[in-house]
């Protein structure tokens, strides 16, 4: 009875949250670029409610993390927890982190939803540095239940 | 980096034909149905990714170049996962797996939420990876045989788990702020080794959210499989050694199960509060001795202490009430002789269990009849 189920689980859940930053990002960059990409419209919107979702709830975990060791961080799988851990630890090094560093989660969903193109712009950022972090964690997931070459 | 993009999505194109080609040429039983429609599902969506890929490298944009760099990345691990693990129980069926594909067919119906899921059987050590397209997973010589097949109950738990999600999170989290209360002493020094025993105390309490999720699948298992399970998972585990009685504390720390010893203690207090004391007796009893000739003293380092007992119990009724998975009935543990035609497996694996625990001698000869039988009903 191993324990590769939790794994296999953020293994989807990391290719999910990856799949729809890409859509969003490619979408917004040939947009503000002055192409319309009607064709990845629908699938555009769906990935920014997907990412909203996970950022809430995502927001909310990284929280109770930033409150430290002192505190137990509960009814959380142990991928999502490491995950948060890493976000946290991540953006105290600024280095590859500067824009997550200096804002909230919650800003990033309102800069997702913003029509301002600053705003627009600054968003993309935001997710391309959340994105290094995901697969960074999901590099993990994948070895674990794929197995290193 | 563009070029270098193109050459791997025309390399997955090509891949992926082949995939298809053996997934259109495959020769499966109807089991394997829905599970061929979702992998062959997953060939076009990794293929319109491609193209999508490929598109958008003929584009202009050099703003979009790291995007579709992850994006070819992620198809490919995708792609990975297609080949390594999800084409093996397509491309090397076997009629024997539908013995598997039948009983695990069976359970999946038994729950709205994993009604329509598609499912595959592979070989490996017991798990399931509870994903879009379910795998379970047992040793091979294990999926010829009845006897352990309970244990897929267990692992079916997990794929309940990750349905209602949500819910169980919030339970388990009510545990463990409950276990927490339990693990404070009532007065608190404010010094520095106060705070290396309250990191201590808080790392126990988030290693009990998994410990909480295996004891939750074991109870699923029971409460599908009734004595076939208690008794499938007992001979699994007890005589892999005394790591399973006693664990030292460092292994603990990583252990992402509950100590075996524990997890069956909780399974026949279960047992005996529902419906099997009689079972539950004797697997606790062969437990009792193999301790004892084992010479292990149990010890908990603290992970666990008798006012966990009543929280535990409680958490996992209010998650089996969540979860509702199919409860055994009595004629399912009865003597009764199966009917092919109206009975479910679940009589058939207690059935399994009561002529192998008779007569052990004899019972290859019936469990060959048994799963012919099986076999042949619709």
């Amino acid at each position: 009875m191993s324990t590769n189920w939790l794994a296999a689980v953020s293994f989807q859940q990391g290719q999910d949250i990856l799949h729809a930053i890409n859509i969003l990002s490619i979408h917004r960059k040939l947009r503000l670029r002055g192409i319309t990409d009607e064709e990845r419209n629908e699938k555009a919107n769906e990935a920014k409610d997907y990412l909203t979702n996970f950022l809430r709830s995502f927001g909310s975990l990284v929280r109770e993390v930033q409150k430290g060791k002192q505190h137990p961080v509960t009814g959380v799988n142990p991928r999502m927890n490491r995950l948060a851990h890493e976000f946290v630890s991540s953006i105290r090094k600024t280095k590859h982190f500067r824009q997550l560093s200096s804002i909230s989660i919650q800003e990033i969903i309102s800069l997702m939803d913003s029509e301002n193109e600053e705003d627009q712009r600054l968003s993309i950022k935001c997710l391309s540095e959340l994105r290094l972090l995901i697969e960074q964690h999901m590099y993990t997931d994948a070895n674990q239940i794929l197995g290193k070459f | 980096m563009r070029e270098i993009l193109k050459q791997q999505n025309l390399d997955l194109l090509r891949e992926l034909k082949i995939l298809k080609e053996w997934i259109s040429n495959a020769d499966i039983a109807e089991e394997m149905h829905v599970y061929h429609k979702a992998v062959s599902d997953m060939c076009d969506h990794l293929l319109a990714r491609i193209c999508r890929n490929l598109d958008d490298l003929d584009s202009d944009a050099d703003e979009i170049i790291d995007d579709v760099r992850s994006e070819t990345q992620n198809v490919m691990i995708l792609f990975n996962l297609l080949n390594e693990r999800l084409i093996g129980p397509i491309r090397r069926f076997l009629p024997s797996d539908r013995i598997c594909l039948k009983i695990l067919g069976w359970l999946h119906n038994t729950h709205p939420q994993t009604k329509s899921l598609p499912l595959a059987i592979n070989d490996g050590s017991f798990a399931v990876w509870p994903m879009n397209i379910p795998i379970y997973f047992m040793p091979p010589s294990r999926q010829q045989g009845l006897l352990l097949l309970p244990l897929f109950f267990h692992e079916f738990g997990h794929v309940l788990y990750c349905a209602h999600q949500q819910e169980l999170d919030n339970l388990i989290r009510d545990f463990q702020n409950g276990i927490t209360e339990l693990l404070t002493p009532k007065s608190i020094r404010d010094d520095l080794w106060t705070d290396k025993e309250t990191e201590k105390r808080n790392r126990i309490v988030e290693i009990w959210y998994n410990w909480m999720v295996e004891i939750f699948c074991d109870a699923v298992g029971y409460t599908i499989g009734g004595p076939s399970f208690l008794n499938g998972f007992s001979m699994y585990f007890r005589l892999r050694g005394s790591w399973e009685f006693h664990m030292p504390e460092e292994e603990l720390w990583k252990s992402e199960h509950p100590i075996s010893v524990l997890r069956m203690r909780l399974l026949t207090e279960r047992a005996r509060n529902q419906g099997c004391p009689t079972e539950a007796g004797l697997v606790q009893k062969d437990w009792d001795k193999i301790a004892n000739v084992l010479g292990v003293k149990e010890d908990h380092y603290g992970f666990l202490n008798q006012e966990f007992y009543e929280p535990i119990q409680r958490t996992v009724d209010d998650m089996l009430v969540e979860t509702s998975p199919h409860k055994f009935s009595g004629e399912e543990i009865s003597e009764k002789e199966r009917n092919p035609t109206s009975s479910t497996p679940v009589h058939l694996l207690n059935k399994a269990w009561s002529v192998f625990s008779k007569d052990p001698q004899n019972y290859p000869n019936w469990e060959r009849r048994a799963i012919k039988d099986l076999l042949s009903s619709k």
